[in-house]
């Protein structure tokens, strides 16, 4: 039992229940969106639960299922750097918003971390040996958040008339953050294994002074 | 009146002379030439008007601004070396793309339009631009004037011109071409000249009596292109000399109004989940197949 609560994907759990109750609600929503004006009054908690409130269905079930399907198995494969990543991506990418879309007024979606998944989801890939669709992974989610951050225009996301314009930066943002988790999370396993390689090292000076 | 015989040889002699002095003076043409191709802001904007008033309202700029570039029509006769009294067109839009590429990469700047020539009329002044403001809706101008002129003289080699095959192997004409280019910008609205970039560029140069207005025209081309450069350099300085105004002391340079932002999502559309689900799903392919078995 404690071994099987131990792998539950409780992280994930968390985002995605999260996302569920506050939904698409507008009372949730006026507490809880990116807000420009709220936030420098204070309201800085908002940089951390605009991932979580959604405007509408279509646009909490999208992002929902990538956060459910990648985000389940690569907690189970990779937990500590799934949550290290899910707890500071919402407001790793709210921040950025804030210092680099001075006129985004308000904001709201997870799509920010879902890419950032796409990335620990890639890296996890990898250390499988599942080279080929690691590849197609991050040629998909590169292509995306490339032809966004050039062209300056989403790519494979529209809100129609509704006012509403998908933010490209934040999916940057997101896969940037997760790159960092990753990349940082490389350095200190390898620096274990040095580690761990030099304590058994029986020709070890100082193992042998030990012996 | 007679003339002895002796006295009238003399006469059709000098007279012949002078005529061959004539001649081949007229070949070389005029030792020294001058032309000026100018398209000036003062004549666009106040024609007429002698003692234009500066304007005393502070002017109101919606953040982030609508930026119009454009070249001001000039109002030029015709041109002495018988080439065009303005740039070409193609010049025009070439300095103009790159002006506008001055403006690009700041946030306090939605949008760059070039402003196609033919909106501007010779001497249009404000309501002119008062126009182009409504058709592309543009809160700001950078206008675009020049004043070029160009000087031909004659150096020692011209001498050679007597000859006539001097004319064309000897540079015995010294060419100076000074081009001034200024880039002003201004609030439509409350006419208020906002800042301005000075630009200038200068190419002196030598060729043969035949070549002179070919080589004229090249360096007309390339004092105008160092002169964009300079202009350019200035104008970026300009604006970040604007931007630090607007921080540091907002009332006096502009009142600052924001435009109301905009609403923005985090979205992965049903497309791009529905491929990331299915390239996940592939990956997981073997694991289930042995679960199943």
């Amino acid at each position: 039992m404690s071994v099987s609560l131990r792998h539950w994907p409780w992280a994930t759990t968390i985002v995605v229940a999260s996302a569920l109750a506050l939904g698409t609600s507008e009372n949730a929503s006026s507490y809880c969106e990116y807000s420009r004006v709220a936030i420098e009054e204070g309201q800085v908690w908002r940089l951390w639960t605009s991932s979580f409130v959604h405007f509408s269905e279509s646009h909490l079930v999208w992002n929902l299922i990538v956060c459910v399907a990648l985000g389940s198995w690569v907690e189970r494969r990779a937990p500590r750097e799934l949550r290290a990543y899910l707890a500071i991506a919402p407001t790793v990418v709210s921040g950025v918003l804030y210092a680099w879309e001075s006129y985004l007024e308000t904001y709201r979606g997870l799509s920010g971390v879902a890419a950032g998944l796409v990335v620990v989801t890639v890296w996890v890939l990898l250390l499988d040996g599942k080279t080929k669709e690691a590849v197609a992974l991050a040629v998909l989610l590169g292509t995306k958040v490339g032809i966004e951050f050039v062209s300056g225009e989403p790519l494979l996301a529209d809100f129609g008339n509704t006012g509403v314009t998908p933010v490209a930066t934040a999916h940057l943002v997101g896969a940037a953050t997760a790159f960092v988790v990753c990349c940082a999370s490389g350095l200190l396993a390898r620096r274990r294994k040095r580690r761990i390689q030099t304590d058994v090292n029986p020709f070890d000076h100082g193992n042998r002074e030990g012996i | 009146m007679r003339f002895s015989p002796s006295r009238l040889q003399t006469l059709i002699l000098l007279l012949s002379a002078a005529g061959l002095v004539l001649a081949l003076t007229s070949c070389s043409g005029p030792r020294f030439r001058r032309a000026d191709r100018t398209s000036s802001i003062v004549e666009y904007l106040y024609p007429g008007v002698t003692n234009p008033l500066a304007p005393t309202a502070l002017p109101v700029l919606h953040l982030p601004l609508r930026v119009g570039v454009a070249f001001v029509p000039s109002a030029n006769g015709p041109h002495p070396y018988g080439s065009s009294t303005t740039i070409s067109e193609m010049q025009r839009a070439q300095l103009l793309q790159r002006v506008a590429h001055a403006f690009e990469g700041k946030d306090y700047i939605a949008a760059i339009e070039i402003v196609p020539s033919t909106y501007l009329r010779p001497a249009g002044g404000f309501e002119n631009l008062e126009q182009v403001r409504r058709m592309l809706n543009l809160d700001v101008v950078a206008l675009v004037s020049y004043d070029q002129v160009q000087f031909t003289d004659q150096n020692r080699l011209s001498l050679a011109y007597w000859t006539i095959v001097g004319a064309y192997f000897l540079d015995g004409n010294k060419n100076d071409t000074q081009t001034l280019m200024e880039a002003a910008v201004y609030d439509i609205a409350s006419h208020q000249l906002l800042f301005r970039a000075p630009g200038a560029g200068r190419i002196k140069a030598s060729s043969t009596l035949l070549q002179v207005d070919e080589r004229l025209r090249s360096d007309s081309g390339q004092a105008l292109q160092l002169a964009t450069d300079d202009m350019i350099a200035n104008l970026r300085m300009q604006l970040e000399d604007f931007r630090e105004r607007m921080k540091t002391a907002p009332d006096t340079v502009a009142k600052i109004e924001r435009r109301p932002g905009y609403t923005g999502a985090g979205a992965v559309s049903r497309w791009f989940a529905l491929c990331l689900v299915g390239i996940f799903a592939w990956s997981q392919r073997r694991p289930l197949r042995r679960a199943m078995s």
